[in-house]
């Protein structure tokens, strides 16, 4: 009797319990944690899709600055509908290697380019894509239609093919007029990206497959059917069709350009001659053909990196002390009866990190007006601030219940502060929790850029451009986290150019001392952050 | 004959688990919808229905038919929704959104070792037909119920399991061709992988599959297209609809399917065999006429082997049929006669809890479940709004 209780016990029953909890808790377990388990088969493994789907091995990538979409810097969109904000102004630039053998396509040779833009919207862009393949002399120095981008092209290179994109079709022609052919377009990630695929089955085309380098011109206007060549035209005002902002007959119709190296856009948009009737040259960029190796991670300046952690550890030492100050003010200011010193306090206690006595003052606020996006928007920042002190476990429930908050303040905030509070305290908050648990990394990003949009309030002071380069910075590490690469750079590009922008015009007497807060000379707090944040990245920004 | 049956305190117990991820899956967070009422209603009454009658395939047929009907519905309403049409445009390809096919597995898997890259234009994850979704899924699967899937998850099969038993007897008898078919079997997923690996992209996918009529399929554009479209119209008809009803088998799933073929040759992984005990067999071959995956031989039985051939589905046909109770589910570590074997403690009920045919029915019909539910709650959804405007 006791052999066999000992052998069902070490035997007989171990193995059918293990599958009876393999069944009953192992298989619902797996697919409740499927996100993470997702998550991590696909960190761990890397996935991605071959080539000869998706256009084949990319040789060349160029990054645009984000909102210079006013051609030499004055131009404004037509005014109709279909010129959506931020829809002509390229942000990124991709040429691939032509291909052969492309699987699953309606050509099997074929050439890809794909362009990201900062808005969607593709049924406004009139775009030319100007290709030099030879280097000479040979080719043409102006479009087709002189009257139609306004601008001719740098006399070394001349250009020989042009794409040419209206809308959502395309066209790959020859200068001389000898080919012609329709490329195939695809749009993307919701209307940002757009693919073209030139067909290599023409043998004339034959010869890219040899090329080593080309030059490009990419000019982006907006499309008219009326206009010369598709481009609307540009006047002093801007109406349904027309744009705004041009000063001059000369003005070209061109309201983002790929930047030469050296030659930003605004000068070279900018250098027409009335007396001399000469029009802007622009000039190319130039272009691999053959697939690039994979980028080298940028290596971080320790010594630079050193010089930042302590100056960053000192700028929060401040940030602490100057909120701290901040809130002992609000306290004494209080007045139970005055919403906005009731308002003033709990923004306070937030900043101080006085998390309890925010919480009860949002409260209020809340039940004043349950429907307050502000102070919801915060309350759901503290709810997830207290997920991380819970177990895993409760932590998940913690953090869905402060997205119900964030969610519901992105959904009734109304005014620019409101709707800057809500999006980016999500925005915060999809930055801080774990990716491979909850998934919110693109959302956060999308939210960053939210925020960063409403701080462009046309008003340049110092403080904005930090609080707009630190949302910049966000939306650059959520989409670093997501896995989103080119996204990612762009941003952190773009989080480079406000800094260094900011450092220029820091410099000088004047703008410098006049845009500095008051008690806050020789420092703005933020800043220090931001630039320790970008030099782990390699982007090296030293303080002036 | 169905075998002996569950105390009824056992059948209780896992009911009460499964109605318990019944509610977790399908009910919680819906809400006041009643399609998932539905659904759970459904679900339960099979599983009750296998559990306390103990006839396996007939209420497994009808699970997987309801599935195959209610994924296509489910399917081609979604793809309706993300992308206005169920036929494949170019910009899903291009920007690498085309969902993702557990069939594919066995086809990318040679490219992908040789070049790090899925040959696949599929989303990589963060989607319910990703690849990493896929893979997941497959994982589970594969270590628990094995080859097990083809005749309890898989939403294609579920259209020959009971389109095979609408005639009563089989107008074509293939039993004699058994071998030839597994056969034919292996030889295609060499014969579709090696393809593969030479075109760097999924033969069976482009000029195969049957089912591109039942989720999607390329725009018809041209003549060219109307061709193609003809082509996998035929295929459908023929090797899903056609051949099952005259031959009472799961056909198209024994001769093309690479991923079945592919599941076959891992199903040592899993944990739960088909056996026969030879003693008590008879040899009247009516589980050789019943099997529908051709996996069950007369040599089988004559010569005593014990088990079903390779491409058993553990789908229980032969189970029912047998009238000496001589077949039936095992444990693989019991099957390989391991210290784990023995008559086990002489408690009825402990026996009947920890039974290798209730926890593979359980096991089974779990991971059904779960995988399924979304797509019958969805298609019921889907086709009360279309008859009646709202559910």
């Amino acid at each position: 009797m006791k052999t066999n209780l000992l052998r069902h016990a070490l035997f007989w029953y171990p193995h059918r319990l293990a599958l009876l909890c393999v069944a009953l808790v192992g298989i619902p377990s797996w697919f409740y944690y499927s996100d993470v388990i997702t998550k991590g088969i696909q960190a761990a493994a890397n996935f991605r899709v071959n080539p000869s789907f998706t256009g084949g091995l990319p040789s060349a990538r160029f990054f645009d600055p984000v909102g210079d979409d006013f051609g030499p810097g004055t131009l404004a969109y037509p005014t109709h509908d279909a010129f959506v904000p931020g829809s002509l102004d390229i942000v990124r630039y991709t040429v691939y290697a032509p291909v052969h053998g492309g699987t699953w396509s309606a050509s099997s040779e074929y050439w890809q380019v794909v362009l990201a833009f900062a808005g969607s919207g593709g049924a406004g862009r009139n775009m030319r894509i100007y290709i030099d393949t030879d280097g000479t002399a040979s080719g043409r120095s102006a479009p087709l239609d002189e009257r139609a981008e306004g601008v001719v092209f740098d006399p070394d290179h001349p250009w020989d093919w042009r794409i040419a994109l209206s809308g959502d079709a395309a066209l790959f022609e020859s200068a001389d007029g000898s080919l012609s052919i329709p490329a195939e377009v695809y749009e993307g990630n919701g209307g940002k990206e757009v693919t073209i695929r030139v067909p290599l089955e023409d043998r004339r085309l034959h010869f890219l497959y040899a090329l080593p380098t080309a030059w490009h011109y990419v000019l982006l206007g907006a499309w008219t059917p009326w206009g010369a060549d598709g481009f609307a035209p540009v006047s002093r005002r801007a109406s349904s069709g027309t744009g705004g902002g041009s000063t001059s007959p000369f003005t070209p119709k061109l309201y983002d350009l790929l930047d030469a190296p050296e030659r930003a856009q605004t000068v070279q948009l900018s250098a027409w001659n009335e007396h001399a009737l000469s029009r802007p040259v622009v000039y190319p960029v130039e272009v691999s053909m053959a697939p690039m190796d994979a980028p080298k991670k940028r290596s971080a300046d320790e010594a630079l990196l050193a010089r930042l952690e302590g100056e960053a550890a000192a700028e929060a030492a401040r940030e602490r002390t100057t909120k701290a100050e901040a809130f002992e003010e609000a306290k004494a200011a209080y007045d139970p009866g005055n919403e906005s010193a009731l308002r003033d306090l709990a923004l306070a206690a937030f900043g101080a990190g006085e998390h309890e006595e925010a919480g009860r003052r949002f409260g209020e606020l809340l039940t004043r007006n349950p429907d307050d996006a502000e102070a919801l928007a915060y309350r759901g920042s503290l709810i997830a601030l207290k997920a991380k002190e819970e177990n895993p476990l409760t932590a998940v429930e913690t953090v869905a219940r402060a997205y119900a908050a964030l969610d519901r303040a992105c959904l009734l905030a109304q005014t620019s502060r409101e709707r800057l509070a809500a999006f980016l305290n999500r925005a915060s908050v999809s930055r801080a929790v774990p990716d491979i648990v909850f998934g919110k990394a693109l959302s956060g990003a999308a939210d960053y850029l939210e925020s960063a949009a409403l701080l462009e309030t046309g008003l340049e002071t110092a403080r904005l451009s930090v609080l707009r380069a630190e949302a910049l910075l966000g939306a650059a590490i959520c989409f670093e986290t997501a896995g989103r690469t080119d996204e990612a750079e762009t941003w952190f590009r773009e989080t480079e150019r406000i800094v260094g922008e900011l450092d220029e015009s820091l410099k000088t007497p004047n703008g410098g001392e006049a845009r500095m807060e008051p008690g806050n000379e020789g420092a703005l707090p933020g800043l220090s952050a931001i630039r320790l944040e970008l030099a782990r990245r390699g982007i090296s920004i030293s303080p002036p | 004959m169905a075998t002996e049956k569950n105390p009824f305190a056992v059948t209780l117990l896992f009911m009460g688990a499964m109605a318990t991820l019944v509610w977790f899956f399908a009910l919680s967070g819906t809400g006041g919808r009643i399609a998932p009422w539905i659904f759970s209603a459904f679900a339960l009454g099979v599983f009750f229905l296998l559990m306390h009658t103990r006839e396996i395939s007939r209420w497994r047929r009808i699970y997987t038919a309801s599935l195959a009907v209610a994924f296509a519905i489910s399917f081609m309403g979604t793809l309706i929704d993300e992308r206005g049409s169920v036929s494949i445009p170019a910009s899903s390809i291009v920007n690498s959104e085309t969902p993702f096919c557990h069939i594919v597995i066995p086809l990318a898997l040679i490219p992908y070792a040789l070049t790090e890259t899925v040959i696949f234009p599929a989303r990589m994850g963060g989607h319910f037909a990703a690849l990493t979704s896929m893979l997941a899924i497959w994982f589970i699967a594969t270590v628990t119920i094995g080859r097990g899937w083809c005749s309890w998850v898989c939403f294609y099969g579920g259209w020959e399991d009971g389109i095979s038993r609408i005639t009563k007897k089989a107008k074509l008898p293939l039993a004699l061709k058994n071998k030839d078919v597994r056969a034919f079997h292996f030889a295609f997923l060499f014969f579709a992988a090696l393809a593969s690996l030479g075109v760097m992209s999924s033969v069976y996918c482009q000029w195969f599959c049957p089912f591109k009529l039942v989720t999607e399929f390329e725009p018809v554009t041209d003549f060219a297209g109307l061709a193609v479209a003809s082509v996998f119209i035929l295929a459908f008809f023929g090797l899903v609809v056609a051949m099952p009803l005259l031959t009472r088998k799961r056909f198209q799933c024994s001769t093309l399917c690479p991923f079945g073929a592919f599941q076959s040759l891992i199903d040592r992984a899993s944990s739960y065999r088909v056996v026969i005990d030879t003693a008590k067999c008879v040899s009247c071959m009516k589980c050789v006429a019943a099997c529908p995956f051709f996996a069950i031989d007369h040599e089988t039985i004559l010569e005593g082997r014990g088990k079903p051939e390779l491409t058993c589905a553990k789908c229980g046909e032969c189970i029912d049929v047998c009238p000496q109770n001589a077949i039936r589910y095992e444990y693989s570590f019991a099957a390989r006669k391991t210290a784990a074997c023995g008559n086990g403690p002489k408690s009825r009920y402990a026996r009947a809890l920890l039974s290798p045919h209730n926890l593979y029915l359980f096991t089974a019909f779990t991971l059904s479940m779960i995988i399924s539910q979304r797509f019958f709650t969805d298609a019921i959804e889907r086709a009360f709004t279309l008859f009646s405007g709202s559910l």
